[in-house]
């Protein structure tokens, strides 16, 4: 349902956009800046869904409760903390994986943990984005600022979700 | 990724360095499109909302603790 609201905003802005296009050399512009973007992405988000489909699905289900359980305490929270920004690729794996260890019976606050430790400490976006362009440094002390921002987010979430 | 480029030029033009860790760090917390299309495709409603709730603040306790600890 919200893939479909986000789709219909998405689309009403991009219509609003072609409405506001001055001439036909614009819009043929348009078309083949279109053309190329969807040339680009399609197949590599045909093979990021499956990839992460089959990656949850490889998921050790019988170990996600003793592992990411909701009675795994602090230590659960460490261990989520931990695997997120070893995840590979981008937010449809590791939202993926979250939603199937939530289905394996992983705690809501160990999965907002592992999401929050991927959104802040991708390794792949770091290294391959942040470090190159902001300074060693600067990342580092940004990773260092947010090491327990996970951590919080998992415990305080107890309190407002069960 | 265009945040970065983006962080990079405001660092250059003289930010403060607690400005820049709390921009980038809200952005991966809480990029938009992000949530819109993957976060709330997986996840509760309440689940994006809790941590939507919680990330604000403490990427804002965040920008106040940077500058402290670069002194």
């Amino acid at each position: 349902m919200n893939i479909i609201i986000g789709t219909v905003i998405i689309g009403a802005a991009a219509i609003w956009m072609w409405r506001a296009l001055p001439n036909g050399v614009w819009r043929l512009a348009a078309y083949r800046n279109t053309f190329d973007t969807l040339k680009f992405t399609f197949p590599r988000i045909l093979i990021a869904l499956l990839g992460a489909s089959f990656f949850a699905e490889l998921l050790p289900t019988e170990h996600m409760q003793d592992w990411f359980g909701k009675d795994t305490g602090l230590q659960g929270l460490l261990m989520a903390t931990i695997v997120g920004p070893i995840t590979p690729g981008g937010a449809f794996v590791s939202f993926a994986i979250g939603a199937a260890a939530l289905k394996a019976g992983a705690g809501v606050a160990n999965v907002l943990a592992y999401v929050t430790s991927w959104t802040l400490f991708s390794s792949t976006r770091i290294l391959g984005y942040e470090v190159p362009m902001m300074g060693r440094q600067t990342a580092l002390f940004r990773i260092m600022i947010c090491l327990p921002i996970p951590f919080l987010v998992g415990l305080l979430s107890g309190l407002f979700l069960q | 990724m265009m945040i970065f480029p983006l962080a990079a030029g405001f660092v250059a033009a003289g930010a403060d360095l607690g400005a820049i860790i709390a921009f980038v760090s809200s952005w991966n917390l809480l990029g938009l499109n992000r949530t819109l299309i993957w976060e709330f495709s997986f996840f509760a409603p309440e689940m994006v909302w809790v941590r939507w709730g919680l990330s604000p603040a403490i990427a804002f306790a965040a920008w106040h603790v940077a500058p402290a600890l670069s002194c």
